[in-house]
């Protein structure tokens, strides 16, 4: 896996690492394709109603990749939901390209934290990449399923695209969840913890794959991640999450060469230096109480 | 392995039957040998008679159990995706599914008559409840997560009905449908009995309260029989519709 890939898009690697990250429009700002503003959502209901999180704002730029990483349980999946248009919020307003998030809007995939439920038990893994297609409506069944065969050969998974997804493994499962991710090419994928039951080897493999496939298709990308290695490896920019109720605590810029190597990178200073500054920025966070608002 | 012992079951059972009737215990006008059950079924199953009355039963069980797929599936499938409706029709279905089938014959011979549309009403009236609660049930119970995938890449509402809770329904749907198959043959064979005028319910009848008890045997052993093959034939409409639910289960299975 890995061998084949090519870099069509060299010239966005030169782009990359600089101060106002990448894709800029002609004013040098970058465009955002996806703008929160004061978000807020509680789950539960009457007693048991808790608030998870707590006016979050920030924005993802178009072609950026960004991670979100925070503490277990401080409501990084909630806040990913929101962003899909699946849970409405209490407040604040959410902007997918330019339009107001009310319902899941194309253009925009998710890979859920819960791949195995997720995955729908009756159809084969090939068939649940495919189920992920459904707004590519110009293109034929017959074009969808190779799509979808490419797909799960670039993640691994040739030998099992008649299997279902019960049939496999948690990491096989998981990766087919990203294969269906990646299927509905859209311009923002949010991915949910998306490697955290695949193994050491594999998981270098697929953020490159996700990596790859983001820059050759324009993708954005929001990642959710624990982590942290993970989240400077692949991202233009890292969300720190404080505990439940959850803000933004802080956001660092990546600036790392693109295309990234798992050995060079890793071995960066510059790498090294924002993997210390934001490990110990959440030591800091699970000895504190949950910051207070602005 | 398991056949063997099952049937050595049956045999025990007939062995046992034969002994009794035998030992001169009983009565052998009311309870004859198994040998003489045995011929009297042979011979029935010479006659053209007899499979008049098979194909007529046959005939009513399956049209009946036919359109109370269609209705309890179509009922349930309306109430999936109106939920004000299921609230109103969930407590007549509580009162309809409690009562026994032939609680209706009288009703249902003033209301239809003898004919064909009477033996419908009551086997459609048995079977649709089953199929209908169990599909019900599960159309409502979808796994959220799968509900969330469906709208997350774009299904509408109603296409998340047919194509995520409908197949993650069938299962439970098939085992409605096995329940309204056994049903359906109490039903038929009930009405039959009540308000026939052919059939094998009404064979039975009037074999019994002629003292024709050979005859008796006879038919109740080929009722039995039929019951046998119709919940053979859902477990295996259940492996071809939904195969994977098979492997599934059996996969679950501890060996
Ligand atoms: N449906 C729900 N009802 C009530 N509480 C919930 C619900 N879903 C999640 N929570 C709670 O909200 C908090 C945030 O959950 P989640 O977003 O899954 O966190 P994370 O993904 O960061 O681990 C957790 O404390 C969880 O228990
Ligand atoms: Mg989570």
């Amino acid at each position: 896996m890995g061998d084949g890939i090519s870099h069509p898009d060299a010239s966005l690697s030169a782009q990359v690492g600089t101060a106002s990250g990448p894709h800029s429009g002609t004013s040098g700002v970058p465009i955002p394709i996806l703008e929160a503003r004061r978000i807020s959502k509680s789950l539960g209901v009457a007693a048991a109603r808790i608030q998870v999180i707590d006016h979050v704002s920030f924005d993802v730029a178009e072609g950026e990749f960004v991670s979100v990483v925070g503490p277990s349980g401080c409501g990084k999946t909630t806040l990913l939901m929101c962003l899909a248009g699946l849970y409405s919020l209490d407040a604040g307003s959410i902007q997918f390209a330019g339009h107001p998030i009310t319902e899941p809007p194309p253009g925009l995939s998710v890979v859920f934290q819960d791949y195995s439920r997720s995955l729908l038990p009756w159809k084969s893994n090939l068939e649940n990449v495919v189920f992920g297609m459904r707004r590519l409506a110009d293109l034929s069944r017959q074009t969808k399923r190779e799509t979808a065969r490419e797909i799960l050969a670039s993640v691994g998974l040739s030998r099992f695209e008649n299997h279902y997804p019960w049939q496999v493994s948690g990491g096989m499962q998981q990766r087919v969840a990203i294969a269906r991710g990646l299927a509905a090419r859209s311009r923002l994928l949010l991915l949910d913890e998306p490697l955290a039951a695949v193994d050491a080897q594999t998981r270098a493999e697929m953020q490159d794959l996700v990596l790859e496939l983001a820059q050759r298709y324009r993708q954005s990308c929001l990642l959710v991640t624990h982590d942290v290695d993970e989240a400077v490896y692949l991202s233009d920019r890292v969300i720190v999450l404080s505990q439940r109720p959850t803000r933004v605590v802080e956001e660092i810029m990546v600036p790392l060469a693109k295309p990234r190597d798992q050995i060079a990178t890793r071995e960066d200073r510059l790498y090294l230096d924002i993997r210390h500054a934001l490990l110990e920025r959440i030591r800091a966070l699970k000895t504190s109480v949950p910051a207070t608002g602005p | 392995m398991r056949w063997s012992k099952r049937l050595f079951g049956v045999i025990l059972f007939f062995l046992l039957w034969q002994l009794i009737s035998a030992s001169g215990l009983v009565s052998a006008e009311y309870f004859p040998a198994a040998t003489t059950a045995a011929r009297a079924l042979l011979g029935m199953l010479a006659t053209a008679d007899f499979w008049a009355s098979f194909a007529t039963t046959a005939v009513r069980l399956f049209t009946g159990l036919a359109i109370a797929l269609a209705l309890g599936l179509g009922l349930a499938l309306l109430t999936a995706r109106a939920v004000l409706f299921r609230r109103m029709l969930d407590p007549l279905v509580e009162i309809m599914r409690v009562l026994p089938p032939p609680a209706l014959v009288p009703i249902a011979i003033y209301g239809l008559g003898l004919g064909p549309r009477m033996f419908l009403f009551i086997i459609v009236n048995a079977a649709i409840w089953p199929i209908y609660i169990n599909a019900a049930n599960a159309l409502s119970s979808t796994e959220p997560m799968q509900i969330l995938t469906g709208r997350a890449y774009g299904y509408s509402a109603s296409q998340i009905l047919w194509r995520l809770r409908f197949p993650a329904a069938l299962p439970e749907i098939f085992i409605g449908i096995r329940i309204a198959a056994g049903f359906a043959l109490l039903a038929t064979i009930a009405a039959e009995m009540l308000a026939g005028t052919n059939g094998l319910g009404y064979q039975l009848y009037n074999a019994g309260f002629s003292l024709e008890t050979p005859q008796m045997f006879a038919l109740m052993f080929v009722i039995g029989v039929f019951g046998v093959v119709i919940q053979m034939l859902t477990i295996l409409a259940r492996r071809i519709f939904i195969s994977w639910h098979t492997t599934l289960a059996a996969m679950a299975q501890p060996l």
